[in-house]
């Protein structure tokens, strides 16, 4: 008795044949199994790679942070009494004034950042620390010329020098953000030289931060809204996979007509089921069928997948494009030049690839079964009449 | 019923549309002789050729095959049959848009074991049918003759036990059908079941078919 | 004068070439199917490599600016859902 083996190169070679019998539905096919699976993973890989970049972000970011509150909205912090009462409180370290904002500028809003010389001992050394009347730009602004001033408005419409960019590589993190010098940035903010926008801190340790909030807010003579790190990290993931749950449901209809599409080449037409009948009445078993049909569907599929992928990938990483970050998530400027670890880019491939192949397998199998159920003797008389 | 080769016994068959074509056929189509089935257009020849090759099934009836109820079995179980049948239908069924050569061994294409042998056999199976230099051209491309000598060649590859046959000779000059019965005498000779369904004077007049038989009415006459 | 070659050189009939295995059309079909099995390996492979050589950096890059200029992901919070720079955040 004949061992199965579900590899038969003869078989093989007669899929490849018979997909080249009809070039164009197997290129058809191709192209869009290629493009949904390069749709689909490009919203996973997003959607992790911002997971990813945001949880190290949040390792960075300060633990607690403090804003005095109006009923008409936030108000300007006095630094000097926020600094002496916080400072009273047990656990609290590194109490540091912050002033930034929103301003008008080229082209639409800009993030204004103001750092002052105690920045400087962090400072990366190829880019210069803006001095009075200087600014540096984010990826979004790199469109400006350096020998352009720019104008910006907040309290009070002042004109800076670009002195330099901030590097492609943390635009995810600052795109559309403009660093001043502090003074510059209170001025244009329309904050006192003794106020601050919000006041950051540290602690201990990250779970101590939510034990302190009622602690800060009963020492501080104003209301205040104190967030901690994790709750805005919190904040932020949900809203990453509120926007990929979304697309990827959107994705749902075009699984499905692919699905459908898939069955239809398969099964329905009327020269298959002829050429089923022949094969079967030359002695092809159900099973050899079977198989034929799943090495047509592996042909198409396997670099079909591969491709849509890479496309991905390449779409996301390398070099990236504007308008994945735009469509997905509204981030303007340049792409996003995020990367994955390993692990987690392997994960959101590997999904992405199920989440296509999955259906497709299905649609596959059923079409394949319809071969295998079908009367020879019925198909070839349908054709003989 | 022991006996090698293919048999009727009691063997009907009814159109779906109603009425019988074939009234309890009894007859025995032994291994190592060819069989001639003539007979009107329209007699049921074909669907007698389709119910030995098990395509159909039939009505009441049986077809045993080297001693096997065959026609008794489950679907998976006739495919193992219809394995061990070549088959050459009325209108050909070959693939148009694939070589002669690819017609050929499809029957052979799921059976990787045979593969290197059986494109030899099928390169001579065309060389000895005169197809040798047209293997690499489509049946689309060839005449009539040539078209049904390259499903004959298709239905002789892989040798398998039982031949049948539904007008092999109706497109073939006289000198083409020497050649055909000349690969028919060889599979008698290697043991196999040969039947052949035709009304072509030339094939009854032929030395090579042991059993004639004359299908008419539903019902299968021996001739003399 | 005419000049007689060794007996080692004299030519001799070359053996008949062994039949291809495979009908033409095959071979072309062939191609694909090793093209189709090798193009998946092909692309993960350099995906694993470019993930494994730049895997983590420019977050890196990204967080280290999120330090230096006291930023609290993306935006500035607590104002602000992460994404985007809401204009009532403006003093």
């Amino acid at each position: 008795m004949t061992r199965f083996c579900f590899w038969n190169r003869p078989l093989i070679a007669w899929a490849a044949r018979d997909l080249g019998r009809q070039p164009f539905s197997a290129l058809l096919l191709f192209v869009c199994l290629a493009l949904l699976v390069t749709l689909v993973t490009l919203v996973l890989l997003l959607g992790q790679s911002l997971r990813l970049a945001s949880v190290q972000w949040a390792a960075q970011a300060p633990d607690l942070v403090v804003r005095r509150v109006t009923p008409g909205g936030w108000a300007p912090l006095p630094v000097a009494e926020a600094l002496e009462r916080v400072q009273t409180v047990a656990g609290v370290l590194r109490p540091r004034p912050r002033v930034w904002g929103v301003v008008q500028g080229p082209g639409g809003p800009w993030t204004v950042v103001g750092v002052d010389a105690a920045a400087a001992a962090d400072w990366p050394a190829d880019v210069p620390l803006p001095r009075a009347g200087e600014a540096l730009l984010g990826t979004a602004g790199r469109w400006l010329a350096t020998a352009q001033p720019l104008f910006l408005e907040g309290r009070r419409a002042l004109g800076f020098k670009v002195v330099g960019y901030l590097p492609r590589s943390a635009a995810a993190a600052l795109h559309d953000g403009v660093v001043l010098n502090r003074q510059d940035a209170l001025l244009l903010l329309g904050l006192a030289g003794d106020q601050a926008t919000d006041l950051a801190l540290e602690v201990f340790h990250d779970e101590e931060a939510e034990a302190l909030r009622p602690d800060l807010a009963s020492v501080l003579p104003w209301p205040v809204t104190i967030t901690t790190s994790r709750e805005q990290l919190r904040r932020q993931l949900d809203d990453i996979d509120r926007r990929t749950g979304w697309l990827l449901a959107s994705f749902v209809p075009a699984l499905a007509a692919m699905a459908l599409v898939v069955a239809a080449l398969g099964a329905a037409g009327r020269r298959q089921r002829w050429e089923v009948g022949v094969l079967k009445a030359l002695g092809w078993g159900g099973g050899d069928l079977l198989r034929l049909h799943l090495y047509r569907g592996l042909l198409i599929a396997g670099p079909a997948v591969a491709v849509g992928s890479a496309a991905a990938y390449l779409l996301l990483f390398a070099p990236g494009t504007t308008w994945v970050g735009r469509w997905i998530f509204g981030l303007p400027g340049a792409p996003l030049p995020l990367h994955l670890s390993g692990q987690s880019a392997a994960g959101g491939l590997l999904l992405g690839m199920l989440l296509v192949a999955l259906p497709f397998s299905a649609a596959l199998f059923w079409s394949g079964w319809q071969a295998v159920i079908q009367d020879p003797a019925e198909s070839i008389a349908e054709a003989e009449r | 019923m022991n006996a090698a080769g293919l048999a009727c016994r009691a063997l009907t068959f009814e159109r779906s549309t109603g009425g019988r074509l074939l009234d309890g056929i009894e007859a025995a189509f032994p291994c190592g002789r060819a069989c001639l089935i003539t007979g009107a257009t329209g007699a049921g020849k074909s669907t007698l050729l389709h119910l030995l090759a098990g395509l159909l099934g039939p009505t009441s009836g049986e077809v045993w095959a080297d001693g096997q109820p065959v026609s008794r079995w489950s679907a998976p179980h006739r495919e193992r049959w219809r394995q061990m049948v070549g088959i050459v239908f009325q209108h050909l069924h070959l693939l148009n848009d694939v070589t002669l050569l690819e017609n050929v061994l499809l029957p052979c294409v799921p059976r990787p074991e045979r593969w290197p042998a059986v494109l030899g056999e099928a390169r001579q199976l065309l060389e000895r049918l005169g197809l040798g230099a047209l293997e690499e051209v489509t049946p689309a491309r060839l005449s009539g003759g040539e078209r049904q000598r390259a499903a004959l060649a298709r239905a002789l590859i892989g040798q398998p036990r039982f031949l049948l046959l539904d007008e092999p000779s109706a497109f073939q000059d006289d000198g083409r059908i020497e050649g055909v019965l000349g690969l028919l005498e060889e599979a008698t000779g290697q043991g196999g079941c040969v039947v052949v369904c035709s009304h072509d004077p030339r094939l009854a007049a032929a030395d090579l078919f042991q059993s004639r038989y004359r299908l008419a009415h539903g019902r299968l006459e021996r001739c003399p | 004068m005419a000049k007689t070659l060794p007996a080692q050189e004299v030519t001799r009939p070359c053996p008949a070439p062994a039949p291809p295995i495979w009908p033409g059309a095959w071979r072309q079909a062939r191609r694909a199917v090793i093209a189709a099995l090798l193009l998946p390996w092909l692309l993960l492979g350099l995906m694993g490599l470019d993930m494994g050589l730049r895997g983590g950096r420019p977050e890196q890059t990204a967080a280290r600016w999120v330090g230096c200029l006291g930023l609290s992901t993306p935006a500035l919070w607590p104002a602000g859902d992460g994404m985007h720079y809401p204009p009532e955040a403006a003093p």
